[in-house]
């Protein structure tokens, strides 16, 4: 229609509209498609291909340059001239071909007309089996078989022709490869060389097409297109990548749903390792650090996020790990959103909040909290291991990983060794499903035993609780003490676990000041009276003990095994508590006299469930003395005598209004007032005991009023102490003191705190940070405080101080005098909270700037301080200056970067209302959340949680163990709960921590590593039976060898062993002081060497000599040297040289041999010094005709191929293709080898595992037993025994029994094995443990001596062998081993049925070993074996000989005096002990004058 | 970077550098208006004595919006000592009105002052001032955290975009009813008649409706790439979000809630609305106004429409988008919500007053009470007595105050629509009343409920 005035709007402004908008619209869209397009993700993905490409053209320039790239062009010229010479012969091979062709196509038509026959004949068969079915006429069943036997002749014939002519089309094949043969070999010559390169080709193809030729340009167009948008949904080159675990579900909210982790889409890398779990993109630091630029990545071979490989790919993501990617993906361990594919989306989670600042800045990251499970920050990785790892212990200590998560498992042993779960449960099962890791109380009376395993739907609790038992305290301790220690535990001991109830930040105001006094009394009040009677053990009668016999048993015994005192400085255990000054603490006198007595002597006489084992202290006989060791460590430990503990006057007016706070919750006010008239709870009868059965119990007094006068009802004192039991078990109740301690009456309280089982999905808006935000602006205190001597001129102190840093050296020097009480000290150091500041120092410190002290003295506890203020910044302020200097990276050093990052991250996450911040400052400060509440808060709401004395690494870890109770165990299949002996390893575990056996037993030698010359390794010692290959097949049994594989040319290497230093000697010739030091803190150099040992003698540690005692077996194994040999490419060159080794140090040299027309091979080492010499040379030729193997033979320093032995038609160097390779000799390091080095060669030390204790006592008795000659090694003959290899030496029967009831088996040691207080069942893991650990067979072991086959069969060898007429079988020939007159075993041993006797000359030490009766039962036969065949095999220190020695013929008779049948005989002898004591007896033998050789009869 | 809710970010400071700049934009294009017209600012000219023209006022305004603009593109490097932020005062007074009782009172307060000053209002000077003020009331509280929080989130845009369309319709219904008031009021034709707007349905509306579909689409798919979608975490039933809200449209309702038992606020009320809805046409007798805007000639149908949409309907949407925090707690627009903040809600039943409050309750001793476990006769019978004054009140107002009203206020009304369109209009009317009576008995006798008998879920 045209435009008209009609119209409202002219239609050329409409359509000018309409363009407008269609603009827009079309710009919207391609607006949206780009958005939808540009995705992050693509872009790793493109950098990450470049990455690739990079690494390919790295691959490829390295393959141009080498031997084989160079051989390429000779080998197609090689293919050029065998192609020229067919050429040639072109006539003959086209008329063989041709007549190939002509007898293929026969043969295939030949196999065509068989095939339709063989139907034919079938068919035959069939209706003849049909005509057999229908019983037809005989005739015709004939003629049926008559038609099928014709078919099959025709059958017959034709395969016969079909054969002939398939032999005729192999000869043919055969002779048309014949004449191409030499053709082919180039062509597979060149195929094999230039595979490499091909494969590089190919695969750089596929990531990035060449645009050579035709279907290059097509294929660069298709990459072109396929990358375009839309398009590149239908299998583009860059995708998203997906791992699909449907078995590990993602919860969400109301549901859960299988699992989707793209984070491979951008991480591509993530899973790409070589052979042997190398990291193909190593990770190298951040993006910052390492630019922009991939082709420097690769150059330098480190790489950034998220382009790097996982740091740990032994543990995680790779197909041999126990974590591949196919089973467990990413999230399930780090968390995030898994499906998402950017940045955001995966909820990536800062491990700082720098680290978060720099994340906003670059990937405009922000807190997602919609999404409920964030990635773990670095710092909480760990956390989620426990999801399926519910014993932690393995991840602390394992086979194969060693600690792979020791935050964690740090973190659960602290929890574990403070006892956290007496107050929060940590419930493992959910009925009996297990949710995580279970940390409960066992139950605490039989009958709840009783009645929790007679029900199928629960487990008990398997934990101790932690604190001493409370039952007979008043035996134990005074009333003052009890106070003063429940007030502050530090007090008394600095080392203490106890935690702090009192003084804390939520107790600072009046009411508090009023409170908790009586608090305190009330506690101990009730304590006091509701002990029971203690039954005590005493000495006998007059019996005087000697403290300083005490002091020396104390150190012997083992109890610093647990224990630390201050008088024996070097032992610094802390299972147990330290005993500086029991003393102090006990009742004066001889009630704190048979109190320790008992306690050592029986200690479950004390405490049923104490960890203190019993350590046989019983009175024994030392010629005419008795020596009682209880009673004299006892009296040593008493030594210093009973100290005076003032008791606190309790406020009764406080009491009462304690009294009248707790009460008037059950009674109403009228009720009360009547209450505190009458003094009768039952107001005259009208309330019931009954309705009142809670803590009131206490102020009931059991007698009825109108029994008694007014006067007598209750008496003042008497009502007092009604009122503070009342107010003493409320207290208990409330602060929950049974979570620790065994007390009366509180066997069946519940544990007062929150359980924690899944509190790490603690929803968080659950979480009170109260005034939180408000107390980290509150200043806090970090300041010194020195206590000052009565009299001291204060002036006189600080004359020559004049910097902070002086002040802090003059204070730490004053605390190691012991004339200044280091305790208050310490403690002080520590008080960094408001609310431990004590009295008047508060004041002192607000007069105070930073880094100033004062010069006036203020006084605390009656004692003076000068104060020196450090820090009063603060959380918040301190917190923004550490994110400052993070952001400006300022820290000198990581250790206080690492610091003050994990406190901002923790005050940051706090901030932000995160479970993690809040458990931190749970942790830290635990009454600060009450801050400001305590006004409007009654007092006995305010929070309770007492204060514990962890650092910051401590609460970090806590927090990641807490952090992963998520009670979210993923399906059955992913839990970790091996059986056998994986599961023996960890229940095991678990109880060597709970019974510190570790304290006493060494259960891996310390490591070292050295760099160790090959050839300077130790070889043989006398009599070690390395010759017998029977002795060493057993040694490799029994102790496998650690394995070094080295390439067979390196001479040095660094090589780690365990073992034990048994010497060090400095440049004069003496033991050097401090050496312990040097050991533990070896560096590469020298000089920072020196540094950790603050070196300030003469002699250089770099030249110290060290002799370490190998504890195990070493195996050097130098692998097989193998290079491919071309011809050189030069036609006249007159020798090939091949480069062996990948740093080209090695070649051998193969040129024409002019003397013998063969050739010789020599090998070239450029660095060789010493006697480097191949075992043996192999060449392999690759021939027309085959591959051919050619061992060489030794001529001089060279190897050579004889003429002869070269193959026919090897002409010259030019037909040289094939390979070379050398062996170079194992080296072989046998147990009880010293290891000598100097101390630069040292590269690392690592202390082994246990026997602390036992470290030291060794060096106590070497200094001052005198019956260890000064050797340390003597002295382990008197110490408990390492553990090492435990599980191969003993029957684990005996071992269960021995735990259980340890008998006297070492009578030299100067302790015994004291009896732990474990049940059977206890016991019986630890056995099953040292088998799982040695791999053995448990929990039987087979001893086949005892079985009659054995004995047959050895009868059977030794009548042949030996036909001896005054023996009638083995066995009785191998009882003489002992019998015989002079025999010296029963010089050390009991044995044979006669008894030990000292061989010992006189003054000089007693030997005796265990006694040998018991080794049936003891130990395992092929241990024995060994141990006979050479004892310091399994422990180098023995004093046990070599008796008879393999090398040389025995000096007995017996056995026709051959060592290892002997040795062997006597092994079965001991495994028959009991039998041939009851059979033969004991009959002493006369030993011939001399042996007669029984060969020559 | 320990601060978790900085007021002022570089972003927030650029960002409402464009803000202002569009602003200045906009008054740039007023002024030229100005000069065009060559408009006289009599205010100023007055004081001055002289003439000064609106263009110079408008300029300088411009002037000043235009430094502004440039402060905030220079200015972002410092949040924190950034000087353009909502005095703390005026949020003191903002936030003062965030209690239902002043924000109900306030949004009355508007709702008559836009009637009685509608002639004012509806001057265009005078609506450009109000546009320009809120633009800058909203710009000026962008610099507040909590303010940003709210109104912010990818969902909320839309509400605060509602607010200025609702308001711009409302201006346009006023604009054309008072031309239209004055023009019968001196006899010239109606503006509807004048400009008689009768066009094609080809190309005019056709080819209109077209360009206007394009270019919404347009910036709905511009709008989705900008604000994307507001995905919050997985539903679960054991942790609800807290406050938990209604879609934006149902928040009136939800608000009902607060006053009213849920299946009247949930089933009874909407679904008059509903029906109220739909019987205007039948219930409408006034035959004036129809095809053209008129406030003076359908005075009770405008006045009850617009208490109905906007106090009653728009507002409370407000109230339950802003305010409403968690534990549907009121928050100020500039408030934290702290879901610490607790507010005590003790209400008593009209019973309760009856049986233990009032002087009845000395004399009669008390609730009465009926056995749970006697019959079910013997209940209702106590029930009844318990609650006779309530049920006596409420039949009261259903039944008695139609007649009362027939007789008095509505009585032509009465006559001309008849009993039944009558009876209809009446409750309708009642209906709508009874929410703002319900909320006002609540606020200050802190009543539940004028009927309740929790036994049968029926509360009035």
């Amino acid at each position: 229609m045209p435009a008209t005035d009609d119209y409202l709007r002219q239609p050329q402004k409409m359509h000018r509209w309409f363009l407008g908008t269609t603009v827009v619209m079309f710009i919207a869209f391609i607006w949206m498609t780009a958005a939808d397009h540009s995705r992050e993700w693509k872009d790793y993905q493109s950098v990450f291909f470049n990455i690739q490409i990079e690494t390919l053209e790295k691959d490829r320039a390295e393959f141009s340059v080498s031997e084989a790239n160079r051989v390429i062009g000779r080998l197609e010229e090689d293919l050029e001239q065998a192609q020229e010479g067919i050429d040639a012969s072109n006539d003959k091979i086209d008329a063989l071909k041709e007549k190939y062709e002509t007898a293929e196509a026969a043969f295939d038509l030949m196999g065509r007309q068989v095939k339709s026959t063989r139907a034919q004949r079938d068919v035959a068969r069939a209706n003849y089996d049909l005509g057999v079915r229908d019983a037809v006429s005989e005739p015709d069943l004939a003629k049926l078989k008559a038609i099928f036997d014709e078919w099959q002749a025709k059958v017959d014939s034709e395969e016969l022709t079909l054969q002939g002519l398939s032999s005729e089309v192999d000869s043919l094949s055969v002779m048309l490869k014949v004449e191409t043969a030499s053709r082919d070999k180039a062509a597979e010559r060149l195929a094999a060389v230039s595979k490499e390169k091909t494969q590089q080709e190919k695969r750089l193809d596929e990531l990035s097409p060449s645009a050579d030729g035709v279907m290059g340009l097509i294929n660069v167009f298709k990459r072109k297109i396929m990358t375009a948008p839309i398009v590149d949904g239908f299998n583009g080159q860059l995708r998203i990548q997906q791992d699909w675990l449907p078995d590990l579900e993602e919860h969400l909210g109301m549901t859960s749903s299988a699992r989707f982790d793209r984070c491979r889409t951008c991480h591509l890398g993530i899973d790409k390792v070589a052979a042997g779990n190398i990291p193909l993109y190593p990770h190298g630091g951040d993006i910052e650090e390492l630019g922009h630029d991939h082709k420097k990545w690769v150059e330098e071979g480190k790489f950034p996020h998220p382009y790097s490989t996982h740091p740990n790919p032994d543990l995680y993501l790779t197909a041999t790990s126990p974590h591949p990617t196919k089973d467990f993906g990413c999230t399930i361990c780090h968390q995030g959103q898994g499906s998402g594919t950017s940045f955001q989306n995966a909820s990536h989670g800062p491990n700082n909040p720098v680290q978060e600042h720099d994340w906003k800045e670059e990937y405009s990251w922000y807190d997602n909290h919609f999404w409920e499970y964030p990635m773990m920050p670095k710092r909480f990785e760990e956390s989620q291991c426990i999801k399926c790892h519910h014993n932690v212990v393995e991840l602390g200590v394992h086979p194969e990983f060693g600690a792979s998560a020791p935050k964690v498992y740090d973190g659960y042993q602290l929890v574990r060794t403070y006892g956290c779960f007496g107050c929060h449960e940590i419930q493992g099962y959910k009925g009996t499903e297990p949710i995580g890791p279970d940390l409960r109380l066992e139950p605490q009376t039989a009958e709840e035993a009783e009645r929790i395993a007679s029900d199928p739907n629960q487990i008990a609790g398997k934990m101790r609780k932690v604190g001493p038992s409370l039952r007979y305290l008043a035996s134990k301790v005074g009333r003052g003490w009890i106070e003063q220690w429940t007030e502050n535990p530090k007090n008394f001991r600095p080392s203490t676990r106890m935690p702090r109830f009192f003084h804390l930040s939520n107790q600072q105001d009046e009411v508090a000041a009023e409170y908790q006094p009586v608090e305190i009394a009330a506690i101990t009040q009730f304590l006091l009276k509701n002990s029971e009677e203690f039954e005590y053990l005493e000495p006998s009668a007059g019996y005087k003990p000697d403290a300083e016999r005490g002091k020396t048993l104390f150190s012997q015994k083992g109890c610093l095994a647990c224990h630390s005192h201050g008088d024996f400085p070097g032992s610094d255990a802390d299972f147990g508590p330290e005993l500086n000054k029991v003393h102090a603490k006990l009742p004066e006198g001889a009630d704190g006299f048979k109190w320790l007595y008992t306690w050592v002597k029986e200690p479950t006489k004390y405490h049923p469930r104490t960890k203190m084992p019993n350590l046989y202290l019983d009175a024994y006989k030392e010629g005419e003395t008795e020596i009682d060791p209880a009673a004299d460590i006892a009296a040593y430990l008493l030594k210093g005598g009973a100290e005076e503990w003032a008791s606190i006057d309790v406020d009764e007016s406080a009491l009462d209004d304690m009294v009248e706070l707790f009460l008037t919750d059950v009674l109403t006010q009228k009720q009360f007032d009547e209450f505190m008239e009458t003094r009768d709870l039952s107001l005259g009868g009208k309330l019931l005991e009954n309705n009142l059965k809670g803590d009131e119990v206490e102020l009931w007094n059991g007698i009825k009023p109108e029994d008694l006068s007014p006067e007598e009802w209750v008496n003042d004192a008497k009502w007092k102490e009604l009122k503070l039991n009342y107010i003493g078990r409320r207290t208990v109740t409330r602060y929950g003191c049974y979570g620790c301690h065994d007390m009366s009456g509180f066997e069946s309280a519940r544990p007062i705190g929150v359980a924690l089982q899944d509190w790490g999905r603690k929803d968080r808006t659950k979480l009170a940070p109260e005034h939180i935000e408000e107390y980290l602006h509150v200043h806090e205190f970090d300041f010194l405080a020195v206590p000052l001597q009565e009299g001291e001129d204060v002036e006189k102190l600080l004359a020559n101080i004049d910097s902070p840093k002086q002040f802090k050296d003059w204070a730490e020097s004053r605390t190691e005098d012991d004339s200044v009480a280091s305790k208050p000290f310490e403690e002080m150091v520590r008080a960094n909270e408001r609310s431990q500041i004590l009295g008047d120092i508060v004041h002192a410190l607000e007069e105070l700037e930073p880094n100033e002290w004062t010069e006036e003295t203020y006084e605390h506890a009656g004692k003076s301080y000068l104060i020196l203020l450090l820090d009063n910044e603060s959380m918040h302020e301190k917190v923004e200056m550490y994110v400052k200097r993070g952001a400006a990276d300022s820290f000198s050093d990581e250790e206080d970067r690492e610091h003050a990052m994990s406190v901002s991250y923790m005050v940051e996450n706090l901030l932000h209302h995160g479970r993690a911040g809040f458990a931190w400052q749970k942790i830290r400060q635990p009454r600060s959340y009450d801050y400001e509440k305590v006004e409007t808060k009654d007092y006995d709401e305010r929070l309770r949680m007492p204060m514990f004395p962890f650092d910051q690494e401590e609460i970090e870890a806590i927090t990641t163990f807490v952090l992963g109770l998520v009670a979210e165990p993923p399906v059955e299949k992913y839990l970790y709960r091996p059986d056998g002996p994986a599961g023996d390893r960890i229940a095991g575990e678990f109880l060597m921590q709970q019974y510190n056996c570790t304290g006493c037993h060494v259960l891996e030698m310390p490591k070292f590593e050295y760099l160790a010359e090959l050839d300077g390794l130790p070889s043989a010692a006398p009599g070690e039976p390395v010759n017998s290959a029977e002795a060493m097949a057993l040694l490799h049994s029994l102790a496998p060898p650690r394995r070094v594989k080295v390439p067979g040319h390196v001479t040095q290497l660094p090589l780690e062993f365990s073992g034990m230093v048994s010497d060090v000697i400095d440049d004069l010739g003496e033991t050097p002081e401090g050496w312990r030091n040097f050991v533990e803190a070896p560096g590469e150099d020298a000089e920072a060497k020196k540094a950790a040992i603050n070196w300030d003698g003469d002699s250089d540690p770099a030249e110290w000599e060290f002799y370490v005692t190998l504890w195990e077996n070493l195996l050097v194994e130098r692998g097989e040297l193998t290079s491919p040999v071309y011809p050189p490419v030069e036609s006249d060159a007159e020798q090939v040289v091949v480069s062996l080794a990948d740093d080209n140090s090695v070649n051998a040299t193969v040129r024409p041999d002019e003397k013998t027309g063969g050739l010789v091979v020599s090998i070239v080492k450029e660095d060789l010094e010493s006697t480097l010499k191949p075992e043996s040379v192999t060449l392999t030729l690759d021939l027309v005709s085959g591959t051919q193997e050619y061992p060489l033979s030794a001529e001089g320093e060279s190897f050579l191929l004889k003429k002869d032995d070269l193959p026919e038609g090897f002409g010259s160097l030019k037909d040289f293709y094939g390979s070379i390779s050398v062996k170079f000799p194992d080296v072989h390091v046998t147990p009880s080898s010293r290891m000598g080095f100097v101390g630069e060669q040292l590269r690392s030390a690592h202390d082994g595992r246990g026997g602390d204790f036992t470290f030291w006592l060794v060096d106590e008795l070497a200094k001052t037993d005198k019956r260890m000659d000064g050797k340390p090694d003597n002295a382990w003959n008197y110490v408990a025994p390492p553990l090492v290899r435990e599980g191969g030496k003993v029957q684990t029967p005996w071992l269960f029994r021995f735990l259980q009831n340890p008998e006297t088996l070492r009578h030299m040691t100067v302790l015994r094995m004291p009896k732990f207080n474990m049940s059977p069942a206890e016991a019986q893991t630890l056995a099953n443990y040292f088998a799982a650990v040695d791999d053995t067979d448990y929990p039987y072991q087979e001893v086949p001596q005892r079985d009659a086959p054995y004995k047959r069969a050895m009868n059977e060898v030794f009548h042949e062998k030996y036909d001896e007429t005054r023996t009638d079988d083995y066995l009785s020939e191998s009882w003489q081993m002992f019998q015989f007159k002079g025999n010296k075993c029963i010089g050390c041993h009991t044995v044979g049925g006669r008894e030990y006797f000292s061989s010992a000359k006189p003054g000089e030490p007693e030997v005796r070993g265990p006694n040998l009766p018991r080794v049936e039962d003891r130990l395992q036969p092929d241990w024995t074996m060994m141990w006979i065949y050479y004892p310091k095999w399994a422990t180098p220190y023995t004093k046990m000989p070599v008796n008879y020695p393999l090398d040389k013929p025995s000096s007995l008779p017996l056995f026709g005096a051959d060592p290892t049948a002997q040795s062997r005989a006597v092994r079965d002898a001991l495994m028959n002990h009991a039998e041939l004591l009851e059979t033969q007896g004991v009959k002493i033998w006369d030993l011939p004058a001399k042996p007669e050789e029984k060969t020559n009869e | 970077m320990l601060d978790t809710h900085p007021d002022l970010t570089s972003d927030v400071i650029f960002g409402l550098g464009w803000l202002y700049t569009i602003l200045f934009l906009m008054n740039i294009g007023w002024t030229l208006r100005a000069y065009n017209l060559k408009l006289e600012n009599k205010f100023l000219s007055g004081l001055a004595g002289s003439h000064i023209p609106s263009a110079s006022v408008w300029a300088i305004y411009s002037g000043v919006l235009m430094m502004t603009a440039l402060a905030h593109f220079t200015g972002s490097s410092s949040p924190e000592s950034f000087v353009v932020r909502m005095p703390g005062f005026l949020k003191a007074g903002v936030d003062w009105f965030a209690d239902p009782v002043r924000y109900f009172c306030l949004s009355i307060g508007l709702f008559v002052g836009v009637v009685m000053l509608r002639k004012q209002l509806v001057k265009p000077t005078v609506a450009w001032s109000l546009l320009n003020l809120s633009i800058l009331f909203l710009g000026l509280s962008m610099t507040d955290y909590d303010f940003r929080l709210i109104v912010g989130k990818p969902d909320n845009v839309p509400i605060v975009g509602m607010l200025f369309i609702l308001a711009f319709f409302t201006w346009l219904y006023f604009k054309r009813a008072v031309d239209n008031d004055q023009r019968i009021k001196d006899g010239r034709p109606l503006f509807e008649q004048e400009k008689n707007d009768k066009i094609l349905v080809w190309p005019d509306l056709v080819y209109s409706e077209l360009i206007c579909m394009i270019a919404l689409t347009a910036f709905l798919v511009l709008w989705g790439i900008a604000l994307q979608a507001p995905l919050e975490e997985a539903a679960n039933a054991a942790a609800t979000p807290n406050p938990s809200k209604a879609p934006w449209y149902f928040l009136g309702l939800q608000e009902m809630l607060v006053y009213f038992d849920p299946w009247l606020a949930g089933v009874v009320l909407p679904s008059l609305i509903l029906v109220g809805l739909a019987v205007i046409p039948y219930i409408d007798f006034n035959k004036r106004g129809n095809g053209y805007y008129s406030y003076e000639e359908r005075k009770f149908a405008v006045l009850t429409f617009l208490f109905g949409f906007l106090p009653l309907w728009v507002a409370m949407i407000v109230l339950g988008t802003f305010l409403r925090g968690p534990n549907w707690n009121v928050f100020g627009i500039y408030e934290y919500w702290d879901v610490h903040k607790l507010e005590a809600a003790n209400n008593k039943n009209l019973s309760d007053f009856f049986w233990l409050y009032w002087p009845t309750g000395e004399m009669l001793g008390g609730m009465p009470k009926y056995n749970p476990q006697g019959s079910a006769a013997e209940m209702v019978i106590a029930i009844l007595v318990r609650e006779w004054l309530g049920i006596v009140l409420v039949l009261g107002y259903f039944m008695v105050s139609p007649i009362i009203m027939a007789l008095t206020v509505f009585r032509k009304f009465y006559v001309k629509m008849g009993f039944i369109r009558y009876m209809i209009m009446a409750n309708l009317l009642l209906w709508m009343a009874a929410l703002p009576i319900k909320m006002v008995l609540r606020w200050t006798v802190s009543l539940k409920y004028i009927v309740a008998i929790p036994e049968y879920f029926f509360n009035i």
